[in-house]
């Protein structure tokens, strides 16, 4: 079903690329103005928010395909399989597309990781980085689509979803994060956001869109 | 073809918003294989209902099942029961070609031999923008989408009204070809009833959110009448019966009287001085407005 829906969404996939490259011309662009600030910073969180404008589109077309027969399951399940899409192509970027930032910080990539000898294998550390950069955009990627879905807290969930990004990422940078446990809080933490988020909200967050939808507009029947 | 003679049904159906209560206990059901028209003034509850029938939220109250499932949780219902409407409009930015893309997949009953034709005769093409159309073409979209869907159950909201004269015949006929080649049960609802009151089987009349009928279009017309006579003959009766209006003024050589057919038969054809005039058929539109004013005469509970 997800598969059916992104090939029939062709702007959701171009939408997704073209923000994902915007992204990495934006890292450059950051880069070469502010050589000595933190460019690291600006593109995690950059790259977090290029998952974004796909997943608001998908939001929006979830009404569409609503009409066109789908369940609100099936369009949920498409919502999470883009959300983890968009966070792992997001993932790999940012931990092997980018090399200054595996290097600065010392962040095995997960190809690396997985295509590396065992003798130099160095403990679950090595993926803690990527798994918590995936499992963050995941879930922020998943509270993005649902609680876009409800009118009512979306301009909530927007602003908060910035605040998070930066309150997680600013006070010492992901770097200071790397090799505590504080990683691991986050993975369980943020993974139990996204699991509430979409028990809670998901469902019933589209069939809530059209009805306020429906609420909204004056009666004309 | 299709041939399913699953049924929809709506029982209690109560839907209340913050500003009031816009459908209240409503209970029919959608016939098998006939075209139901959904009739009513503005407000009246036409569109929450079909868009309640078509599983886009809960009732407050009561239920909406189609073969005997929630409409709105099962996918089955789902697939069977397609509604266009406005609520297309989420389309703006695809051509024509690419909002029927989804559709074609996700409707088992797609037939596209209709899909062409219906576009042939819009004169709508594949590639054309929807948010270029005007809305008259916009709404022969979501006619095409509806015909074409080919679903059992096609909920039809208010499609006619945007389109041109000559649109909205050409819908009308693609609507009766289309049933007379299946057994789809096709529901439209029309502020105008003219617009396809040659076509339906069954007629629902909404009023202020309440279910004032649902019965045969036919067994519906019967229910009144209209006299032709002299104005003095007129008022005469008028003031032996319960008339419902009387158009023409005293000074008019002809007036019109517009009765139920019931008290035509206990008080009129009763009456030596009044049964040579004939009761003549009313036309769908009139018995609908003379089902609302006999309503909104009759005072209701609580008032």
């Amino acid at each position: 079903m997800m598969w059916r829906l992104l090939i029939h969404s062709r702007p959701i996939v171009l939408a997704f690329l073209a923000f994902l490259l915007l992204t990495v011309g934006a890292y450059y662009a950051l880069a070469v103005v502010d050589p000595n600030g933190e460019p690291t910073l600006h593109f995690v969180v950059l790259a977090m928010m290029a998952t974004l404008p796909p997943l608001l589109l998908t939001s929006g077309n979830a009404r569409a395909w609503y009409l066109a027969g789908a369940t609100t399951g099936e369009l949920f399940r498409a919502i999470i399989g883009l959300a983890a899409l968009a966070a792992a192509v997001s993932s790999v970027i940012v931990f092997y597309g980018i090399p200054t930032f595996s290097y600065q910080y010392n962040v095995a990539s997960p190809i690396l990781f997985i295509a590396r000898p065992l003798d130099e294998y160095q403990g679950p550390a090595d993926m803690v980085a990527p798994l918590t950069y995936f499992a963050m955009t995941f879930s922020v990627a998943i509270a993005w689509s649902t609680l876009l879905a409800n009118r009512r807290i979306g301009v909530l969930a927007r602003v908060g979803g910035v605040l998070v990004c930066f309150a997680l990422y600013a006070p010492n940078g992901f770097a200071g994060l790397y090799g505590m446990a504080w990683p691991y809080v986050l993975i369980i933490v943020t993974l139990a956001i996204g699991f509430l988020v979409w028990t809670w909200q998901g469902r019933d967050s589209l069939v809530a869109m059209r009805h306020q939808s429906t609420s909204a507009e004056p009666l004309h029947g | 073809m299709v041939k399913d003679s699953s049924s929809m049904s709506v029982r209690g159906v109560t839907v209340a918003y913050r500003a009031g209560v816009a459908l209240k206990d409503i209970t029919f059901d959608v016939r098998p294989g006939k075209i139901t028209g959904v009739f009513g003034m503005k407000s009246s509850g036409r569109s929450t209902l079909l868009r309640c029938m078509a599983g886009h939220f809960d009732p407050t109250l009561g239920s909406v099942t189609y073969d005997h499932a929630p409409v709105r949780t099962t996918k089955r219902a789902r697939r069977n029961v397609a509604y266009v409407g406005d609520l297309v409009n989420s389309y703006h930015s695809e051509s024509i070609g690419r909002i029927m893309v989804p559709w074609k997949s996700l409707r088992p009953h797609w037939d596209e031999t209709l899909e062409n034709s219906v576009l042939a005769t819009f004169g709508l093409k594949r590639r054309t923008r929807y948010s270029s159309l005007d809305a008259s073409s916009k709404a022969c979209v979501h006619a095409a989408l509806g015909l074409a869907s080919g679903s059992p159950v096609t909920l039809f909201d208010d499609v006619t009204p945007a389109m041109s004269a000559e649109r909205r015949e050409q819908f009308v006929e693609a609507l009766a070809s289309a049933h007379e080649s299946s057994d789809r049960s096709l529901v439209v609802t029309s502020q105008e009833v003219d617009d396809v009151a040659d076509v339906v089987d069954d007629v629902i009349i909404l009023h202020q959110g309440s279910l004032l009928s649902c019965t045969p279009a036919a067994d519906l017309t019967e229910q009144f009448g209209t006299l032709t006579c002299d104005p003095s003959r007129a008022r005469t009766i008028a003031e032996n019966c319960d008339v419902i209006d009387i158009i023409g003024s005293p000074s008019s050589p002809i007036n019109v009287v517009h009765m139920p057919t019931a008290i035509y038969r206990s008080r009129v054809s009763a009456n030596a001085d009044l049964n040579s005039v004939p009761l003549e058929p009313v036309t769908l539109a009139d018995a609908m407005w003379h089902m609302i004013t006999l309503h909104t005469r009759t005072p209701q509970e609580g008032e």
